[in-house]
C-alpha cells in the first residue's frame, strides 16, 4: 500500500479535515472498503503493539542494565568505604613496628649527656675534689673524672656528682661501675633521681641486660611526669619482647 | 545540566536513529524520572513489579509520542509522565475492576480505543508479526512503529538506497497480510 492510497492516508493522520470527514462517510457506506480498512488497520496496530512490546523488553533492559551499574557503584563505593576503615583502623591501631637492633645501637641513639644543675655543698671535705670533677664533666674528660672519681668516699657523693660519675663510667666503657655510683642517688634527690634512674637503664642496655633495663624503663613510660618519660616511650619498643 | 536541557536530551535521545542514542535517553529517563513514577505506583496501592511495567509503558508512550511528533516539547517532561503513569496505573486497576472508570478519564492521556479490533484478532497479528523473518519484523516495525522514514530505515539498515526499503516493506506487509488472512479464514 502506498502512500498516496486514501486507507494508508487515513490510518497515519494525513489526511486534512475535509478529507477525513468525506473519507470516514465512504466507509460507513462502503461495505468492501470498511473490510479493507479494518485489515489495514489490524495489521497497523498489530505491528505498532509488535514494536511496543519489543520496546518495552528494550526498557527493561536498560533499566536492569542500570541497576547493575548503580549496584556496581554502590559495592565499589562500600568496598573503598571499607578499605579505607580497615587502613584507617590499622593506621591508629598498628602495633609499632619494632626494628632489632643490638645492645650497642640502641645505646648509641638514646643516650646523651645529662645537663646537670649546679649543686653546692657546704662542709664537705671533697668540695674540692667535685669541683675538678664538674670541671672535667664540662670538657668530658671522662677519663679524668675516673680518675678522680677514685679519691671519693662513695658514703658521702652528692647526687649531682654521682650521676657525673656513672655517665664518665658508662662513657668509659665500665657500665657495672656506673651502676655502682648510680645507685647512691636516692629518690629524695628530687632533682636527681629520674636521670639516676634513666642512666642506670642505659648502664644496663650498655652491659646487654636488656631485661634489667626494661623493668626500670616501664615505669618510666607509665609515669607522665618522669623527666625521661618520652625517652622511655621512644625506647621501650626496642627492649618489650 | 539544567532540568530543560535534561528533558530536551531526552526527547532528542529517543528521536535519534542510532540504538545507542536511544538507549542512553532511556537511561537517562530511568534516572531522572523512575523515583517519581515508583513513588506516585507504590502510593496508589501498587507493588514493586507493578513499578517496573508502568515505567516501560511510560517510556514507551512518550518513545511514540516524539518519534510520532516530531516538534512536539513539552514545558515540564516529568509532569507529563507522571502524567501518563497515573492515566497507565489506573487504567490497569480498572481492567482488574479495582477503579470505577470515571478515575481514569479523569486524566488527560488518553489511547485510542480500537472497538472494532478484537482481542483475539490482535493477537492473530502479534502472533504472525513475531513468525515473520527478522529482517521483516525490523522493517515492519521502523516503519509503523517507530516511524522512521524510508531513508533512515535505508541508513540504519545499511539498504542501497530508498527503493529497496520500499520494495522489502512491500513484500513483508503482503506476507503478514496472506498470513493473516489464511489465518483469519479457518477461524
Amino acid at each position: 500500500m502506498n502512500e498516496n492510497n486514501p486507507i494508508y492516508r487515513h490510518l497515519h493522520d494525513l489526511m486534512s479535515p475535509q478529507e477525513k470527514v468525506d473519507f470516514e462517510k465512504k466507509l460507513e457506506h462502503d461495505p468492501e472498503l470498511k473490510t479493507q480498512w479494518t485489515m489495514e488497520r489490524t495489521l497497523y496496530h498489530g505491528i505498532e503493539s509488535f514494536g511496543r512490546q519489543k520496546f518495552k523488553e528494550k526498557v527493561s533492559a536498560v533499566v536492569q542494565r542500570e541497576r547493575r551499574r548503580q549496584l556496581l557503584k554502590r559495592i565499589l563505593f562500600g568496598v573503598g568505604v571499607l578499605l579505607l576503615a580497615v587502613a584507617a583502623i590499622y593506621w591508629f591501631a598498628k602495633p609499632e613496628k619494632v626494628q632489632q637492633r643490638t645492645p650497642d645501637q640502641i645505646f648509641a641513639q638514646h643516650f646523651n649527656l645529662p645537663v646537670l644543675g649546679s649543686t653546692q655543698r657546704n662542709n664537705t671535705d671533697d668540695l674540692i675534689l667535685e669541683d675538678q670533677i664538674k670541671g672535667a664533666y664540662q670538657t668530658k674528660d671522662f677519663e679524668k673524672i675516673i680518675s678522680l672519681s677514685n679519691n671519693l668516699s662513695l658514703d658521702n657523693i652528692s647526687p649531682e656528682i654521682a650521676i657525673i660519675c656513672g655517665v664518665a663510667s658508662i662513657e668509659s666503657e665500665n657500665p657495672k661501675k656506673g651502676i655502682e655510683f648510680l645507685a647512691k642517688v636516692e629518690k629524695a634527690d628530687v632533682a636527681y633521681y629520674d636521670h639516676a634512674q634513666w642512666y642506670t637503664a642505659m648502664a644496663y642496655i650498655k652491659s646487654g641486660e636488656l631485661d634489667a633495663a626494661r623493668d626500670i624503663i616501664e615505669p618510666m613510660v607509665s609515669d607522665v611526669n618522669h623527666d625521661h618519660h618520652m625517652d622511655a616511650r621512644e625506647i621501650i619498643k626496642f627492649l618489650r619482647k | 545540566m539544567g532540568k530543560h536541557n535534561i528533558q530536551d536530551a531526552i526527547i532528542e535521545g529517543l528521536r535519534a536513529s542510532d540504538d545507542r542514542i536511544v538507549n542512553e535517553a532511556i537511561s537517562a529517563c530511568y534516572k531522572q524520572y523512575f523515583s517519581a513514577v515508583r513513588r506516585f505506583v507504590l502510593n496508589n496501592k501498587g507493588a514493586q513489579r507493578d513499578v517496573d511495567d508502568i515505567f516501560q509503558e511510560v517510556v514507551t508512550t512518550l518513545y511514540q509520542k516524539v518519534r510520532k511528533e516530531r516538534e512536539w516539547t513539552v514545558e515540564n517532561l516529568s509532569n507529563y509522565l507522571t502524567g501518563i503513569a497515573k492515566f497507565k496505573w489506573f487504567g490497569k486497576i480498572r481492567k482488574d475492576q479495582r477503579l470505577p472508570l470515571a478515575d481514569v478519564e479523569h486524566y488527560e492521556v488518553k489511547e485510542e480505543i480500537l472497538e472494532d479490533v478484537t482481542d483475539e484478532q490482535w493477537e492473530l497479528v502479534e502472533s504472525v508479526v513475531s513468525k515473520l523473518s527478522a529482517a521483516c519484523q525490523q522493517i515492519l516495525t521502523l516503519f509503523y512503529f517507530d516511524k522512521m522514514s524510508m531513508a533512515e530505515i535505508a541508513s540504519k539498515l545499511n539498504y542501497n538506497g530508498i527503493d529497496v526499503v520500499k520494495t522489502k516493506k512491500y513484500k513483508c506487509l503482503s506476507n503478514l497480510k496472506e498470513k493473516v488472512k489464511a489465518q483469519w479464514a479457518n477461524r
